[in-house]
């Protein structure tokens, strides 16, 4: 590697009239973020909300209006600062990409602004939420537009940043700050490795723009197994775990449920997670041949990992956070084996249905509160795990809008025909199938796994259908005490409904593709999405898949149907699951407390040496409390001597002198005679 | 006077009983021209004792008996008297050694000047009486000011006495006014203090008695100061000579409270007012320590003289000074630091050079005016928190910063720290016994001098204890403070400029002192 980046020219240019949009649409949240901000508690809750809802709405229309009018990609590109005679340039890049990226990002948002209206209303700290939302999704909209890695490194941080906000929102919660500072310090860790993968590439091409690297890397690529594009792909790789939680730093995302439920909902679907998996997407073309293999295992195994731990789980906000994760692994897959477009597809029609699931939970955890409250209102207080699905339960008739377009995205997730995620699911689960075919051994093992994992998918989903929404309201039989309140539960607000009954019919198949069994006819995606030959179309991978979905159903049914008691699992099973397969103490093991006795050692090298320096810094105290005993005792001592024995000497006079003339006589005499026969003998 | 033609008798010789009648008469005649002679020599003296009897006389009748009055005539014929001795002073004709009054009595510039001193010392004793708020009582007497002018009286005789039984006489005349003093308050403290006094001083002039009856029976006669005395003397056996010789100084250590005379001290200073305390701490010590000055002069070079009194000195130093520590009584403290003050300036006299002769009289000049600038201080403070402990006077430098800063700097003096005069007094007598020790080498001076050390370490302690209270403690008096006296405030001031002023330019005195002390 030559000592001096070798000189790429950068040209600048221009931005246009489409890009210059895209740029408000990012600049909008900012104004909202920093009015909302620095005014706080000045302006009315009512209207912050709609404030924030009303600009993401623009955003969102905006948004739409780039994203039909792009036509090709549009770059542009400025001086950021200069240091010398390096310039350091910032670019935005508008694909079809970014733009269907940035419609996903605001209509999502916009789902979970009018949401939160309504679901946010009167709760603490109320003030703050809306401008962390901006903050977050402007982040994210930076991340999307940016084609320079220095910039999304900035906006990627901001988005680490705006998501430990909204996960430690209720910070006075233990558990919620626990989690903010679980998530920041794994994303942290990952994010090392993507500052690596910048110095990589800048000491390589010596700049940081995506495209530039693009148009300079595929000679690169082939020379060598370990040249350092490839390490820097691995790398930036490496941050994406951190960020769309992949295995083994996944342990984050479960965590992260102790923030509002509408957070949750933006952070699986359309910003945080996702923007991992879309900066892979934008620099794929540094992913060869065996960085992509490790993606895809690593996928896999946390497609599989978390579902399996997702059909333990009881936490109904968990269930859905180990199923983003394990619909995470399938998008990486797909980047691994180079499906990029199957991956995004499948990023945008989760990003819907996983919204929708999230809102659809948090209304009936909504509910669930209310229940609380109520009970509060009557002079009780009990402590009562809101999210636990075993205290649900018989929640259909109760809330019926909530239940329907639940139950769409379950189909969606499931991958039920004529919803949007067998669409996507399929296009994943073609693409592996025909790398498969080309890779052969080992690959096939992958397949398999992404067809159980579709499987254990289907089971756990209608294990949650269930819990919730199925059989009698199982907190009841806890405590009688809820049985009136329970009466009283109905649907939400129209607030909360209509975000999910529009994110349940952006889960159905013509949203995205007007064939309900193949993606090739998409419509609004239609450029940035799959092209019709990149693979064939199987139709035993729809059929299989179905099948196994709806064997995996029946089982599920079977298993729950008549559970009305508490759901109790084996343990061991669940204890491992519930531990994210020690996976913390894995990680514990292999790295910190490795850590820990290499800095012990240091610690004790230092030990050494500085009792060394203090056996030194000892001597000198020593001579110098020996000086000062010196100064105190001696000198010191010398005048408080005299001055005692004085006061001894002259109490002991005084005592002679009480007063009695007759005793001066005496004490007069006596010590005149001593004295006289004193100098007498002394002469 | 029948005695003294009796030794004439014996000494002249008297060959046949008829010559004797006839020289009887001419010697009376003699006698009595000597004595008008004599009296051109005591113009100062008969100057006091006019004044005294103009206060009688005004005493007399309800009319003039007013405290103007007396001071009036007392100032007057002081100062009178002072300009007197000042005129004396400068005259070339003083300047030769007069003995007068048939050896009983002599003049030189260092009894002219001692009387000055003791003079001045009288005057500010008036003034401290005038100002004093603590002493009401004796400006509505003219006694006070009667015995006054005796003690002062006294003392100028003492200062001038070559005569042991002149010296007794004397005494004499300073106590006997002074029990009356201390008593003169007539409460039970005061009577009280009065009888110690008296009975004290009985007792050591009973002892001095005693050793004045030994001393004339070893020597056959009292003028200490004739070179025949001398000659006698210096045959006397050692033991008896230092016996003799310390029971004669009893009287004089009584007077200047130098141990073992001290204990009546504390006690009488306690229960006379600030007025009496300033008066029995000035005049007569100044007159006792000038004769025994004038002693030491004479018994220079006698180890038995200088034991005695480096081993008294030594201690009255370490008793006065370890006493006064453990005071916390205003005027006992002041008592026990009289007693000390008396060694530091013993020390000056233990050594007979010129050098100890003039930090002597250094010292009492200092002393002359920062005694009575501590006490009269001390009483204006005591007038104000109505209490005499040291206590009392928490906070009080805020109350009066002026006093109390003029406070600090007296006890400063007393102390013997710069930037007052009481330093250089210090310093001066420090050396004198220093150039003593270097003479002799004796241990016992040393001792003195270690002593000394360690009394001037503790009265640091004790001196600067009143200060202390002064600005580092709160004020805790709840007593609304009675109005300022200016005047005291100036008195105080005219008193401690000569310290001050001193402390820029001790040469001057010095020399002046080396001229005075020549005479002696």
């Amino acid at each position: 590697m030559n000592a001096v980046a070798p000189h790429i020219e950068i040209p600048l240019l221009a931005a246009d009239s489409i890009s210059s949009l895209a740029l408000a649409i990012f600049f909008m949240p900012v104004i909202t973020f920093v009015i909302l901000f620095f005014t706080g508690k000045h302006i009315p809750a009512a209207i912050r909300s709609w404030l924030a809802t009303v600009v993401m709405g623009v955003m969102f229309l905006l948004s739409l209006y780039v994203h039909i009018n792009l036509e090709g990609s549009h770059l542009s590109r400025w001086v950021w600062f200069e240091i010398g005679n390096i310039k350091f340039t910032s670019s935005l890049l508008l694909t079809n990409y970014s733009s269907t990226m940035m419609v996903i990002a605001t209509f999502v948002s916009l789902m979970v602004h009018i949401y939160s209206v309504q679901y946010m209303k009167e709760r603490r700290n109320h003030s703050k939420y809306f401008p962390y939302l901006a903050l977050f999704v402007s982040s994210m909209l930076g991340i999307i537009l940016s084609d320079n890695l220095l910039i999304t490194f900035i906006f990627w941080e901001l988005v680490g940043l705006a998501s430990f906000l909204l996960i430690g929102f209720w910070y006075e919660k233990d558990s919620s700050a626990a989690a903010a500072k679980k998530a920041f310090l794994y994303n942290k860790f990952a994010d090392l490795a993507f500052v690596i993968a910048i110095m990589i590439l800048y000491a390589v091409y010596g700049t940081t723009e995506i495209s530039i690297i693009q148009a300079n890397t595929n000679m690169a690529l082939h020379t060598s197994l370990f040249a350092l594009p490839v390490l820097a792909g691995l790398a930036i790789w490496f941050a994406t775990v951190g960020k769309s939680a992949q295995f083994p730093l996944y342990v984050w995302l479960p965590d992260a449920m102790a923030g509002p439920t509408p957070v949750s909902a933006l952070l699986h679907a359309a910003t945080m997670v996702a923007a991992g998996v879309f900066l892979l997407l934008k620099t794929s073309f540094l992913l060869s041949g065996w960085v992509g293999h490790i993606i895809t295992v690593i996928g896999c195994i946390t497609a599989l990992a978390a579902a399996l731990q997702a059909m333990r789980t009881f936490d109904s906000k968990k269930v859905l956070a180990f199923s983003t994760v394990s619909q995470l692994g399938y998008m990486m897959m797909a980047v691994g084996i180079g499906a990029n477009d199957a991956a995004f597809f499948h990023l945008a029609t989760h990003a819907f249905f996983k919204a929708c699931l999230f809102l659809t939970v948090g209304a009936v955890i909504h509910a669930m509160h209310h229940l609380q409250s109520h009970q509060f209102d009557h002079g009780q207080y009990k402590v009562l795990d809101t999210l636990d699905m075993r205290l649900m339960g018989g929640f259909r008739k109760k809330m019926p809008i909530t239940f329907i377009t639940y139950s769409i995205a379950y189909g969606a997730l499931i991958g039920l025909p004529f919803f949007s995620g067998f669409l996507s699911k399929d296009a994943i689960l073609g693409a592996l199938y025909d790398w498969a075919v080309a890779q052969g051994g080992w690959s096939w093992l992958v397949v398999a796994a992404a067809f159980s994992t579709v499987g254990l998918t289907a089971f756990y989903m209608t294990r949650q259908l269930i819990l919730i929404f199925f059989g009698d309201f199982r907190l009841v039989k806890v405590d009688a005490s809820y049985k009136k309140y329970f009466d009283h539960i109905k649907e939400s607000e129209w607030l909360i409904n209509i975000p999910m009954i529009v994110l349940g019919i952006a889960s159905f198949w013509f949203f995205f593709s007007l064939n309900p069994l193949h993606a090739q006819t998409g419509w609004w995606m239609h450029h940035s999405f799959v092209l019709p030959h990149t693979h064939e179309f199987h139709l035993f991978i729809p059929v299989t898949a179905i099948a196994i979905a709806v064997a995996a159903l029946v089982i599920a049914v079977s298993k729950y149907k008549s559970v009305d008691t508490f759901v109790d699992t084996r343990l061991y099973l669940t204890k491992l699951f519930a531990n994210n397969y020690y996976l913390e103490k894995g990680i514990d093991v292999l790295f910190i407390q490795p850590v820990f006795v290499l800095s012990r050692v240091f610690y004790a090298t230092d030990k050494f040496i500085d009792s060394c320096i203090h056996v030194k810094a000892y001597f000198f105290i020593i001579v110098a409390q020996m000086a000062d005993v010196f100064d105190r005792w001696v000198v010191d001592g010398l005048v408080h001597l005299m001055v005692g024995i004085s006061r001894f000497i002259g109490s002991y006079f005084r005592s002679f002198l009480k007063g009695e003339i007759q005793s001066y006589f005496y004490f007069t005499l006596i010590a005149f005679a001593l004295l006289l026969l004193l100098l007498g003998w002394y002469l | 006077m029948d005695k003294f033609i009796h030794e004439h008798e014996i000494r002249l010789n008297s060959n046949s009983i008829f010559i004797l009648n006839a020289y009887k008469n001419i010697h009376v005649q003699i006698l009595i021209e000597h004595i008008r002679e004599s009296l051109q020599y005591l113009v100062p003296e008969g100057l006091l004792l006019l004044g005294l009897l103009a206060v009688l006389f005004f005493d007399m009748f309800s009319g003039t008996r007013k405290n103007a009055y007396f001071v009036f005539a007392v100032l007057v014929t002081m100062l009178v008297a002072g300009f007197e001795l000042i005129t004396l002073l400068a005259c070339r004709c003083s300047l030769t050694e007069v003995h007068f009054m048939n050896e009983m009595l002599h003049q030189n510039p260092a009894v002219l000047f001692s009387k000055t001193l003791i003079l001045i010392s009288g005057i500010i004793a008036v003034l401290f009486i005038q100002f004093s708020p603590s002493s009401q009582w004796l400006r509505e007497r003219g006694e006070t000011y009667i015995l006054l002018l005796a003690i002062v009286l006294g003392c100028f005789f003492l200062v001038a006495a070559i005569n042991l039984f002149m010296v007794f006489l004397s005494l004499e005349l300073i106590s006997i006014p002074s029990y009356m003093l201390v008593a003169s308050r007539l409460d039970k403290k005061s009577t009280e203090a009065g009888i110690k006094y008296l009975l004290y001083g009985a007792f050591a002039t009973g002892v001095m008695l005693f050793g004045i009856s030994l001393l004339y029976g070893l020597t056959g006669g009292m003028d200490v100061f004739s070179p025949r005395w001398i000659q006698v003397f210096a045959s006397v056996p050692v033991f008896a000579k230092w016996i003799v010789l310390a029971m004669v100084l009893a009287a004089l250590f009584f007077k200047t409270s130098l141990f073992p005379f001290h204990p009546w001290t504390p006690d009488t200073y306690e229960g006379s007012g600030w007025g009496v305390m300033n008066i029995l701490s000035t005049i007569p010590k100044i007159a006792a320590f000038v004769f025994l000055l004038k002693l030491s002069a004479l018994f220079q070079g006698m180890q038995t003289y200088t034991l005695v009194l480096a081993s008294v000195i030594g201690l009255s130093l370490l008793v006065g000074n370890l006493s006064a520590l453990i005071q916390t009584n205003v005027r006992r403290l002041m008592a026990y630091s009289s007693i000390a003050q008396g060694g530091f300036i013993g020390m000056a006299i233990i050594g007979g050079t010129d050098l100890s002769q003039q930090s002597l009289f250094f010292y009492l000049i200092i002393y002359v005016f920062a005694v009575p600038a501590s006490l009269f201080i001390l009483d204006y403070f005591e007038s104000i928190v109505k209490g005499d402990t040291v206590n009392n006077f928490n906070g009080l430098g805020k109350q009066e910063p002026a006093m109390s800063l003029i406070f600090v700097l007296v006890m400063a003096t007393l102390i013997g720290l710069p930037p007052t005069a009481g330093f250089f007094a210090k310093l001066f007598v420090f050396s004198a016994v220093w150039q003593q020790y270097e003479t002799i080498h004796s241990p016992m001076l040393l001792g003195v001098v270690g002593v000394a050390l360690v009394g001037t370490v503790a009265s640091v302690f004790y001196y600067m204890k009143i200060p202390y209270s002064l600005f580092f403690k709160g004020f805790e008096n709840t007593i609304i403070l009675t109005s300022i006296h200016k005047s005291s405030l100036v008195f105080v001031t005219l008193i401690m400029l000569p310290v001050i002023g001193l402390f820029f330019m001790p040469g001057w005195l010095m020399d002046l002192l080396r001229v005075i002390v020549a005479f002696i």
